[in-house]
């Protein structure tokens, strides 16, 4: 079918040319609406809810709101999980849906559910989904910098968030501006109780008529001497003026004024977060979260375009600088990418060339190349795989598989072709020509079809991969696979079209061929006592097989080989419950320090979140962007680890735990929520005190067995709480309830913002609470008068007590239930079963109470379900693969020997990863996972001239000598060297740019390829001695047992 | 494609599809259940084992440790690291009230006169009016006081004209007749000059002029014009305000507090920046019941006047506490039920200390037990440096000097006599299994074999990112020539905190910490 196929192409070259053109332009349309980022984004699909109640402390949050939503969505189709972090004033939750959920379907699942719960929320709380986007979105962050030093922080924030946020959210392709740093501006009434209380009016009446003092109405419309007039009622707020004269109350008919009551000014809120630019000073930043699946150069771009045409219209002296700008990291490595590819290219073109030593021949392989990339753009546009360094990645695996067809049919014509040239003496007719080359197409086209499908198929485990290394190496997997199999069409189609038109006139003999004739003198003699010595052989490649592969022990394993990124994030932690004063004091000295490293281009500075509900750090941890001058202009010698070891050691703050990492790895880690060790327990109930006595009691129990390296039960309790404890008989006594002594918690101490002045554009709150003084320290606060039914007022102390004590500073709720984490870390690597060793034990000796449950979590889950679906899935690959060979050599034999090749390619992939120190990750099984397709496909081509010279030599019906099958074996592994080398130095000599690559974007591709040189090279030694041996093997038995007289 | 292959490929395919048939059967078959008459719950609740751990009690949350912590200048400058000195000092308590300022009732008088008449002249004819003593208030004529006057007069005449008569009795009589009189006018009050003039004149006086009895405002105004005066009538209310009364509300739980005499500064808004001084002079002896509050009297002397009845005031009283230790309120670290100071050892090594606390007294705080005079005390950066112990302390890394030896005189001499060299293999470290190697050799140069080494690798948990806490800790043992090899497992790259200890024979030798960053991600 095949090979009617190839003669059907060869004879319809204008529908097959128009046929390539077509999908060559229509590839091209896609390689440009492709969606370029940096890296994939590899978070699940999931829904933010953000709810901000300003001031509350997290258990109050989780138990009023928090809780409520997280059990309304439990209930959501297509949900697999819902997880929430309450921290102090807000609260956000994960909605995780299953993989490949629509995240706009999703979305409006959220609110549909969201909606149901809308009367059990406490009043002015009102959750909000998320931006369409999520953290792995963050591409561009700027600073607000005020050289002239006018304006205060204020300003900046309320340019920042009324001006630069709204313009920057109208770029197409821009989820979110957030803002972080700077005071959000607020009028604030500070009130002295002792005011209040000479002049009788109670909190409650100063709060309602603050209330009522700003706003603007209509009239509707009056009609007078034929005009329309409208009517409306003014009221707005002018000035920190027109509130301080807000009416509270009247004395004899003299009005009590705001004033009189207390200071009435401008101050800051609540501040969760603060930025720092360069160590000079604070300030305030913006974050640009870029829309799912959009594409971040553009957006990027566009922000920018955006930034210049709004600088004039910035006040004077302020300039905005560029704090984080993923355009540059993904320029580079994408242009990495580019570069390595076409280096690629150009290698094979030259391997192919040296081979042939005919121009126009190797300009089949060297235009299908091309073609085939091309064509590979157009599902992967269709299936929305974006054009990142792993998809890239993927093609420049693929180069050297995607000529392989190519080369062999090419080779193989030419061969024939000069053969005949040879026999026939003088030019050879066109015709004949034409036969001799579909001829030699048709030889050996359906093996390189099936081998090339192989590759496909060899690597299909890669897109089991689940969760996030499955989102990370799915687009490798896809536009590998993709262009080997436009190549492997091209192969049955245009090459053979391409060679009739090619492969013409005075061909040079293989034997004219100084490339061949030295690698044949080279490999003859040792192939044939390789011969000779079978036994010998077999043993000394057994013998390497057995020293290589304990190698794979003394390799670690990671998740993701490191980015470099081109800039570094510098994110100490502080222990929960430091102030933000503390915490601004170090940021600036952080930065004076980091910006003081010659190879520091700048520093944005944070601590805390932004008001973005893809944000959720907490006020502890440090969020620091160094961005880095290019590696050219470092001083010599200087390599990132290097750098950060120095910064490092110079940034060594007490109690501050340094972490360093890079931008876009920090986002794509911050996504992945829930536990991050191996192993993990997760205790869950109705308590966070029960919770942590159970974790406690967990560790005490586990940490006899002999497997546990460390346990460590998180502590719950960490943040610093000041309790009030209203005393319910004391407040009884005065009529008092409950209600009214926590309002004077919330009014008078935390002071709330009761109403929203307009103006113009902006919108500011206001706020009432009691002047600082009298509210600063836990004696104070006992002072705080609450109003009587009696009209007395007494104070907060009277009828309840101020404690100091220590809580939760960040709940974790999972599925509705409380949870705390117990982290566990063992000696070996035999999860499954050590956790079921453990739940014995704990089901002994733990007894919790009603209500407390523990469970294993972890990603040794991941694991376990990986496994569960290898064991499935890896048979059946292996099974496909043979099923193909067979289906290739019709010789069950023939296809197990086929399969040896992997494990010999193995041992060189295992030495060369060894030799230059990468660790075992997801990305280097990739790596193997392709070797192994490759290697099958190069004996597959062994095989085929194995059998094609055996078929000479029984073509005349006399049965095989063993002197014949020598023979055979012979021509068949030493004279077809040329077409073997030839794909096996394309292979090898396209993956060597990955190998010496710098550039940004380099780093993660090499231990992809790592493996595949090293497996290439010792499967190529297997593949040239060992199959002529195995095949020897074979044969002769059959001679010696000649039943299968079918077999051909 | 020949009979062959088609015959061996269909073989092949079934043998395939059986097991795959055979696998997914037996990762799908349920359990086999025994048959049972009754209904089976569907989940049953976890049996309590017999001897359960009961650990309830012995587990309760304890407060994280804490270690002495040692820190460099540089790494106390870089957090702004301030001290502050326990001492002893008088301490002042301070309660704050408000009040009102009210006349002082010892300095208010009334004008009332004791006879019946009609007001004829007014003087002081205007409330606030302010009025010297003896200064004219208005005018009186009273049909009966001039009647008495008359009597009077007539009596004086009788007894002038009965003083030599000789009849027993009578001349004493008329004597008698104008002592009652002139005593009838003096107890209406009249005042001894205008009995002198109706005397001196013989005519009684018809206005009676009254002076105002003390100096004062007129806070009270009755006398108008021919008002008719009953003794019942009140005429005027005078008080001086020379001196007047602040009522302060103090609510009943900070009254015990005070006592009659103490010291209180009085400051109303109309003056600011001005106070005035005052004592107590009576804690009444009632609750207001309508405003919790007890009513503390002070006397205020208000010479320039400035302070007027109805004034609203804040008061604030001291009371003495006596000689109490104190120090900064800043120094205190409030970590739940825990009260902690750091104290400042010297030589960048801060003890952190659980104190107990007595009021706060201003930007002071009395310490009741744990500290004593004269330490010195962190008095910024708290927070950070508690981290620090906290941190140090899950670390484990800190290593009290021997028994008998002080801290200072110690620390340094250790480690001049040791020296360690510590390298990894490889280097830097990475995720996963690697070699350490240390070489000790004393400050000759000589080699020190045959030590207990151990070095732990410690990385604090980062519960924002799901990170625990991490441990590692390797056994170095003995090789030749001071060099020690041992290996360990990082479980993650990142920086890591590296503590070396090198015993022998039980002693301490030295210490080391250092850091370094392994490689390999997180």
């Amino acid at each position: 079918m095949l090979s009617r196929l190839i003669e059907a192409c060869a004879r319809n070259r204008f529908l097959v040319f128009t046929g390539v053109l077509l999908l060559t332009l229509a590839g091209i349309w896609s390689l440009n609406h492709l969606p370029l980022d940096a890296l994939p984004d590899i978070s699940d699909v999931q829904v933010i809810v953000h709810t901000a109640w300003n001031g509350e402390p997290p258990d109050v949050i989780e138990d009023q709101v928090t809780y409520p939503i997280v059990t309304s969505l439990l209930a959501a189709p297509r949900v697999k999980a819902v997880r929430a972090q309450t921290m102090f004033g807000d609260s956000y939750v994960f909605v995780i849906f299953e993989d490949r959920t629509d995240l706009y379907w999703a979305r409006s699942r959220v609110i549909e559910y969201l909606q149901q719960i809308g009367g059990r929320l406490p009043e002015n709380v009102h959750p909000s989904i998320g931006p369409d986007a999520t953290g792995a979105g963050w591409v561009y962050e700027y600073a607000i910098v005020d050289k002239s030093h006018k304006h205060s922080l204020a300003d900046l924030r309320s340019l920042q968030d009324w001006h630069l946020r709204y313009a920057l959210e109208t770029v197409p392709g821009v989820a979110e501006v957030a803002s972080i740093g700077g005071f959000v501006r607020q009028y604030q009434v500070q009130l002295d109780p002792n005011k209040l209380l000479a002049y009788h009016i109670p909190l409650s009446t100063v709060i309602d008529r603050v209330k009522a003092s700003t706003n603007e109405v209509g009239g509707r419309l009056l009609d007078l001497n034929g005009a329309r007039y409208m009517i409306r009622g003014l009221g707005y707020l002018h000035s920190l003026n027109d509130l301080a004269n807000v009416a509270v109350g009247s004395n004899n008919g003299t009005p009590v004024l705001l004033r009189n009551l207390g200071i009435v000014n401008f101050g800051p809120d609540i501040r969760e977060g603060a930025a720092e630019w360069n160590g000079e000073g604070e300030t305030v930043g913006g974050i640009v979260v870029m829309r799912d699946g959009q594409n971040a150069l553009n957006v990027i771009e566009a922000v920018k375009q955006k930034l210049r045409d709004i600088a004039p219209s910035l006040p004077s002296g302020v300039e905005i600088m560029s704090g984080y700008d993923r355009s540059g990291l993904i320029r580079d490595s994408i242009s990495t990418l580019q570069r390595d590819l076409l280096e690629e290219a150009a290698i094979v073109s030259l391997v192919i060339i040296v081979f042939l030593l005919h121009f126009r021949s190797a300009l089949i392989a060297i235009v299908t190349l091309p073609i085939a990339v091309l064509i590979s753009f157009i599902p992967m546009h269709l299936l929305g795989v974006s054009s990142n360094i792993m998809s890239l990645g993927g093609l420049a695996l693929a180069v050297g598989v995607l000529v392989d067809a190519a080369i062999v049919m090419v080779e193989n014509g030419y061969r024939r072709l000069s053969e005949y040239q040879e026999q026939h003496s003088g030019p050879v007719a066109n015709d004949i020509r034409f036969q001799i080359l579909i001829d030699a197409a048709k030889q050996v086209g359906p093996a390189l079809f099936f081998s090339l499908l192989i590759v496909v198929v060899s690597f299909l485990p890669v897109f089991l991969l689940e969760a996030q290394e499955g989102r990370m190496f799915r687009p490798l997997a896809w536009t590998k696979t993709l262009a080997v199999a436009s190549s492997s069409i091209l192969a049955i189609t245009l090459v053979p079209v391409l060679m009739t038109l090619l492969i013409r006139g005075r061909l040079r003999p293989e034997r004219a061929n100084p490339v061949s004739r030295f690698t044949q003198a080279l490999y003859l003699p040792v192939l044939r006592f390789c011969l000779h010595h079978r036994v010998l052989a077999i043993v000394v490649n057994l013998v390497f097989l057995v020293v290589t592969l304990p190698l794979a022990l003394r390799l670690g394993s990671q998740f993701m080989p490191p980015l470099f990124e081109g800039s570094a994030l510098y994110m100490p932690t502080a222990l929960p419950g430091i102030a933000i004063g503390q915490a601004t004091a170090l940021l600036g000295e952080q930065d004076r320090i980091l910006r003081s490293f010659p190879e520091v281009e700048s520093v944005f500075g944070s601590v805390g979140r932004s008001d973005s509900a893809t944000d959720n750090a907490p006020l502890d941890m440090y969020d620091t962007i160094v961005m880095l001058k290019p590696r050219e202009s470092w001083p010599p010698g200087m390599t990132y680890e290097k750098l950060t070891q120095n910064m490092d050691a110079k940034l060594q703050f007490p109690g501050l735990s340094n972490t360093w990492t890079m931008p876009v790895e920090n986002r794509l880690d911050m996504e992945l929520t829930g536990i991050k060790t191996p192993l993990g327990i997760k205790v869950q109930g109705p308590n966070l005190e029960g919770i942590e006595r159970a974790a406690s009691e967990i560790q005490a129990v586990l940490s006899d067995l002999p497997q546990v390296r460390s346990i460590f039960a998180e502590r719950v309790a960490q943040g610093f709480y000041i309790d009030v404890e209203p005393d319910r008989a004391e407040a009884a006594r005065y009529g008092l309830t409950i209600e009214d002594v926590q309002r004077a918690v919330t009014s008078g101490i935390g002071g709330q913002n009761i109403a929203e002045n307009i103006e113009g554009r902006e919108r500011y709150p206001i706020s009432v609470r009691y002047e600082r003084h009298f509210r600063d320290a836990p004696q104070r606060m006992l002072d705080v008068l609450i109003a009587t039914p009696s009209e007395a007022q007494i104070p907060l102390g009277q009828v309840a007590r101020v404690n100091f004590s220590r809580g939760p500073s960040m709940i974790r709720d999972e599925d509705g239930a409380l949870t705390g984490y117990i982290y566990l870390d063992l000696k070996d690597a035999n999860y499954g079963g050590f956790v079921a060793q453990a739940t014995r034990q704990l089901q002994a000796r733990l007894h919790l109470p009603a209500g407390y449950t523990f469970q294993w979590s972890g990603e040794y889950e991941f694991e376990l379900r990986a496994k569960q679906r290898l064991k499935l899935i890896l048979p059946i690959v292996f099974f496909v693969i043979f099923l193909l060979l067979y289906m290739v050599f019709h010789s069950v034999a023939e296809a197990l020997v086929l399969i040896f090749p992997t494990i010999y390619a193995l041992t060189g992939g295992l030495l060369l990863q060894y030799l230059l120190g990468y660790n075992f990750s997801v990305a280097v099984w990739v790596g193997y996972i392709a070797l192994f397709g490759i290697a099958i496909e190069t004996g597959v081509v062994m095989l085929v001239y194995l059998n094609e010279a055996l078929d000479r030599r029984t073509q005349g019906g006399h049965s095989l000598s063993k002197a014949d099958l020598e023979a055979a074996v012979m021509e068949g592994a030493v004279q077809r060297l040329r077409p073997k080398l030839m794909t096996v130095t394309a292979v090898l000599a396209s993956l060597a740019p990955i190998l010496w690559a710098t550039g940004i974007g380099s780093d993660v591709m090499k231990p992809i390829a790592a493996p595949i040189v090293g497996g290439m090279i010792t499967s190529t030694i297997h593949v040239l001695i060992l199959v002529p041996i195995f095949f020897m093997m074979m044969k002769e038995r059959m001679i010696k047992t000649p039943m299968n007289e079918e077999n051909p | 494609m020949n009979k062959y292959v088609v015959r061996t490929s269909l073989v092949w395919l079934a043998i395939v599809i059986c097991l795959v048939a055979a696998y997914f059967y037996r990762a799908r078959a349920p359990k086999l259940v025994a048959p049972s008459t009754e209904v089976q719950p569907v989940a049953i609740g976890p049996v309590a084992p017999q001897t359960a751990v009961n650990t309830h009690n012995a587990t309760t949350p304890a407060e994280a440790p804490l270690t002495p912590i040692v820190l460099t200048p540089e790494r106390m400058q870089s957090i702004g690291v301030e001290t502050g000195t326990v001492e002893w000092k008088q301490v002042n308590d301070d309660i704050r009230a408000t009040g009102t300022v009210d006349i002082d009732e010892r300095l208010l008088s009334y004008v009332q006169v004791r006879f019946s008449g009609y007001v004829r002249k007014v003087f002081a004819n205007a409330t606030y009016q302010y009025v010297k003593k003896g200064e004219p208030l208005f005018t009186i004529y009273s049909p009966e006081l001039v009647a008495t006057q008359n009597e009077y007069l007539l009596a004086r005449r009788n007894e002038a004209l009965l003083s030599h008569s000789n009849v027993d009795g009578v001349a004493s009589g008329a004597a008698a007749l104008t002592t009652a009189a002139e005593a009838r006018l003096r107890q209406w009050n009249i005042p001894e000059a205008e009995i002198a003039t109706v005397r001196e004149t013989g005519k009684p006086v018809s206005d009676l002029v009254i002076d105002s009895p003390v100096s004062g405002y007129i806070t009270e105004r009755n006398a108008l014009a021919n008002l008719y005066v009953e003794p019942t009538t009140r005429l005027y209310a005078i008080a001086d305000l020379s001196r007047i009364w602040v009522n302060a509300q103090v609510f009943q739980d900070d009254v015990g507090r005070l006592k009659p005499n103490d010291a209180a500064q009085t400051t109303v808004d109309a003056y600011p920046g001005r106070t005035f001084r005052g004592r107590i002079e009576s804690i009444l002896p009632q609750v207001d019941l309508a405003t919790r509050t007890v009513g503390v009297r002070l006397e205020i002397s208000n010479p320039d006047l400035r302070l007027k009845p109805g004034m609203f005031v804040n008061v604030d009283f001291r009371t003495n506490m006596g000689r109490r230790l104190v120090v900064p309120a800043s120094a205190i670290l409030q970590s739940g039920a825990r009260q902690l100071a750091f104290v400042d050892e010297g030589g960048g090594r801060l003890t952190p200390k659980d104190v107990v606390l007595g009021p706060r007294v201003g930007d002071e705080v009395i310490v009741l037990q744990g500290l004593s005079a004269g330490q010195r005390l962190v008095t910024s950066a708290n927070f950070l440096i508690d981290s620090e112990s906290q941190l140090q302390a899950a670390a484990g890394s800190y290593m009290p000097p021997p028994p008998g030896a002080s801290a200072a005189a110690t620390q340094p001499s250790q480690t001049a006599q040791v020296n360690i060299d510590f390298t990894t293999d490889p280097n830097p470290p990475r995720k996963g299994s690697n070699t350490f190697h240390l070489k000790l050799t004393g400050n000759t140069g000589k080699p020190i074999d045959g030590a207990d080494v151990s070095v732990t690798f410690f990385m604090p948990a980062m519960p924002a990112m799901g990170m625990a806490q991490m441990t590692t800790k390797a056994n170095l043992s003995s090789q030749s020539n001071g060099m020690y090899r041992g290996t360990g497992v990082l479980q993650t790259g990142g920086p890591w905190q590296v503590t070396i200890t090198v015993q022998k024979s039980g002693q301490v030798l030295a210490t080391r910490q250092l850091r370094v960053n392994a490689t390999g991600g997180m």
